[in-house]
């Protein structure tokens, strides 16, 4: 009787473990859809309505359609439409790193301070250096959202670790901090005019171009490259500092590693589109619901639900919002829509798992 | 192979190349009438228009403007634009700082003609709709110096120089007659009394009361707020300076400045707003659209200055 029963239990431990892994799949294949048809509904959605046949006709045989057609699809709507999907998903990976260093649901970019980092050098490098060139502001964000990780770690870490209250507060300190001093940057560079700047700040997309594009996609493939690389040493850190070092892994150098690639991928789309809230937050968080905490299938999951949302929230910034207000001749920036969703969602968070906190 | 081996094989082809490439010359040389033109705009970008353009859209009322000026009537101007009358119904494509870029890509324009101040940021989206020039038009002086480069850009260099000379003509006039008089002391405030923004000399209407002989209260005050040529200035200062004229254009309140300072406990105490020397003046026309107009600005300062001799 024991031997009857002892295969059959291994043998249905496999088969559920392949059927988690076909679930995960098939969920991270569904986000793949998810933004692919966001894609599709922002190029097909602007001001000037084009109609579907001439979107399609426009990307395969450009020059069977009217040439603002081709122009308006080919240089306003497609770059646009990759910026926002590379800057959500650097955003949401950002996030699933800073949630596995900092072992908290606070783990976000905005929130701790790194997006103001980023901000602060973006605008310092930009606006107060003369002649500085344009391809290299994502590096120097980059920098400025690593000095603002490690500000923020410092703070809020002492032998017990990082606990979330101490985060949050130097989080909070430090954006604070960063935003004034970006607004000083701002006001004393006069040339850019008020609006423009403002625009910059709340986080948009509208100067998003094919020069945006090539200044990120190059950061977001090594951040992405470099996340999954350390998936592994995530799933590992994840069990517990004493647990990690037990097992053989080097912790501070792998929470390093894990920081440095969430500044790189933060820096890298606040250079792009200015500070956006709450997409590191909220993306991980479903992502976790849907895939469970291997960072090998969370770190895909939330790259492509981040780049989602973010490709949403633009055609909602641009199309949807401006029609619900009336206000067709404005845009939206579209850090207002994940601010509108992800604050709400936020506070809703804290209330409901408040012993967690 | 011997070289008469070679040369024999290849002359063939060698005559026939000589022959199309005879053959095509006048193909490459022959122009439609008009030959490519590079323009060197504002920032010193070089821009090389291949014809002249036949749908120019400039980014502000100001170039707008100009560009009715010199005859070119633009395929689309900013929301909002009412001067000359045909403006009002020419499309529109959103705000000059915010442009609508596929409305902007719809209208289908060969020549986008921007503004320096405004459009900075985005000039290569604007490139990629059509070949863009920048222009930055802040003192008077600009105007005959940008009528002439869209002159050259529009293929009108005649009609623009003619009004250029005009406009210069009226600003060395305007120049002696305000050299030699003991002008008026000045103070602009452009917004709202409860968010002043004061124009120095370096703005459009600075510059033209200057021209004119008067002085500037603001002057000498460091940049203050989003645009430069202004300043701030506390109220101390203003009422010790207590100028002869105030001018004020009123935005983001319903009662213009001129009438609120008159019922303000502090303003009240100004000789000008006692004197009525208070002139609320139109926006488009001294503030925001600094261009062929300014000669009708000119003027109407000249008549509050020194009389309504004009």
């Amino acid at each position: 009787m024991g031997d009857a029963v002892a295969p059959t239990s291994a043998a249905q431990t496999l088969s559920q473990a392949h059927r988690r892994l076909a679930f995960r799949v098939l969920i991270i294949i569904l986000c793949g859809l998810l933004l692919a048809a966001a894609m599709i509904v922002a190029l097909g959605s602007g001001s000037q309505s084009i109609p579907a046949a001439d979107v399609i006709r426009a990307l395969t045989d450009p020059a069977s359609v009217k040439k603002s057609t081709e122009i308006i699809i080919h240089q306003v709507r497609l770059p646009r439409a990759l910026v926002g999907a590379l800057v959500g998903m650097n955003l949401a990976i950002a996030g699933t790193m800073l949630q596995g260093v900092v072992r908290s649901p606070l783990g976000d970019p905005y929130i701790l301070g790194v997006s103001a980092g980023g901000g602060l050098a973006a605008a310092t490098t930009t606006l107060l250096i003369d002649n500085f060139p344009p391809e290299a502001v994502p590096a120097a964000a980059f920098v400025g959202s690593l000095i603002g990780a490690l500000i923020v770690y410092a703070v809020a870490w002492d032998s017990t670790g990082v606990s979330t209250t101490r985060l949050a507060l130097a989080g909070v300190a430090l954006t604070s901090m960063m935003g004034a001093f970006t607004t000083t940057v701002v006001v004393m560079s006069v040339e850019g005019g008020g609006q423009i700047i403002f625009q910059w700040l709340v986080g948009g997309l509208y100067t998003a171009g094919w020069p945006e594009y090539d200044l990120i996609r190059f950061y977001s493939l090594a951040g992405l490259i470099i996340a999954l690389l350390l998936a592994n040493r995530a799933n590992v850190l994840a069990l517990g500092d004493d647990v990690a070092q037990g097992l053989g892994l080097r912790v501070e150098q792998t929470r390093f590693l894990m920081s440095a690639t969430a500044a790189i991928l933060a820096g890298s789309a606040v250079a792009a589109a200015g500070l956006i809230a709450f997409v590191g937050l909220l993306v991980p968080y479903f992502a976790r619901r849907l895939v469970g905490s291997d960072h090998r299938f969370l770190i895909p999951a939330s790259g492509l639900l981040g780049a989602a949302l973010m490709v949403w929230s633009d055609t909602a910034a641009r199309v949807t919002f401006p029609h619900l207000f009336g206000v067709t001749s404005i845009e939206f920036p579209v850090g207002i829509i994940t601010a509108i969703i992800g604050g709400p969602l936020f506070l809703w968070l804290v209330r409901a798992r408040r012993s967690a906190w | 192979m011997t070289f008469t081996t070679i040369v024999r094989r290849w002359l063939p082809v060698l005559m026939i190349a000589a022959v199309l490439m005879t053959l095509s010359a006048p193909l490459v040389s022959a122009q439609d009438g008009t030959e490519p033109r590079t323009i060197t705009d504002a920032m010193g970008r070089q821009v090389t228009l291949d014809a002249a353009p036949q749908r120019v859209v400039g980014m502000s009322a100001s170039i707008n403007e100009m560009l009715f000026a010199i005859g070119v009537t633009p395929a689309g101007v900013t929301d909002g634009m009412d001067y000359p009358a045909e403006a009002a119904s020419l499309p529109t494509f959103g705000s000059g700082y915010q442009p609508d870029l596929e409305a902007l890509a719809a209208l289908e324009p060969d020549l986008i003609v921007a503004n320096l101040q405004l459009n900075a940021q985005f000039l290569d989206k604007l490139e990629a709709i059509a070949p863009t020039i920048a222009v930055l038009t802040i003192f008077p002086k600009d105007v005959p110096a940008n009528v002439r480069l869209l002159g050259q850009a529009t293929w009108r260099d005649t009609q623009a120089d003619f009004l250029a000379t005009a406009y210069e003509d009226f600003l060395t006039l305007t120049a002696a007659l305000g050299t030699g008089k003991e002008g008026p002391s000045i103070l602009i405030i452009v917004g709202t009394l409860d968010v002043p923004n004061y124009g120095k000399s370096e703005t459009y209407l600075g510059d033209m009361a200057k021209l004119l002989g008067a002085t500037n209260i603001a002057d000498g005050e460091a940049d203050a707020g989003p645009f430069p040529g202004y300043a701030q200035l506390s109220i101390e200062r203003i009422l010790e300076a207590d100028p002869d004229f105030i001018f004020t254009v009123t935005r983001g309140a319903d009662t213009p400045m001129a009438e609120t300072m008159t019922t303000d406990a502090v303003w009240s105490a100004l000789s000008a707003v006692q004197n009525g020397s208070v002139y609320e003046l139109d926006g488009r026309l001294f503030v925001e659209a600094p261009g062929p107009r300014f000669v009708e600005a000119i003027l109407q300062l000249y008549g509050i200055f020194y009389g309504e001799g004009m």
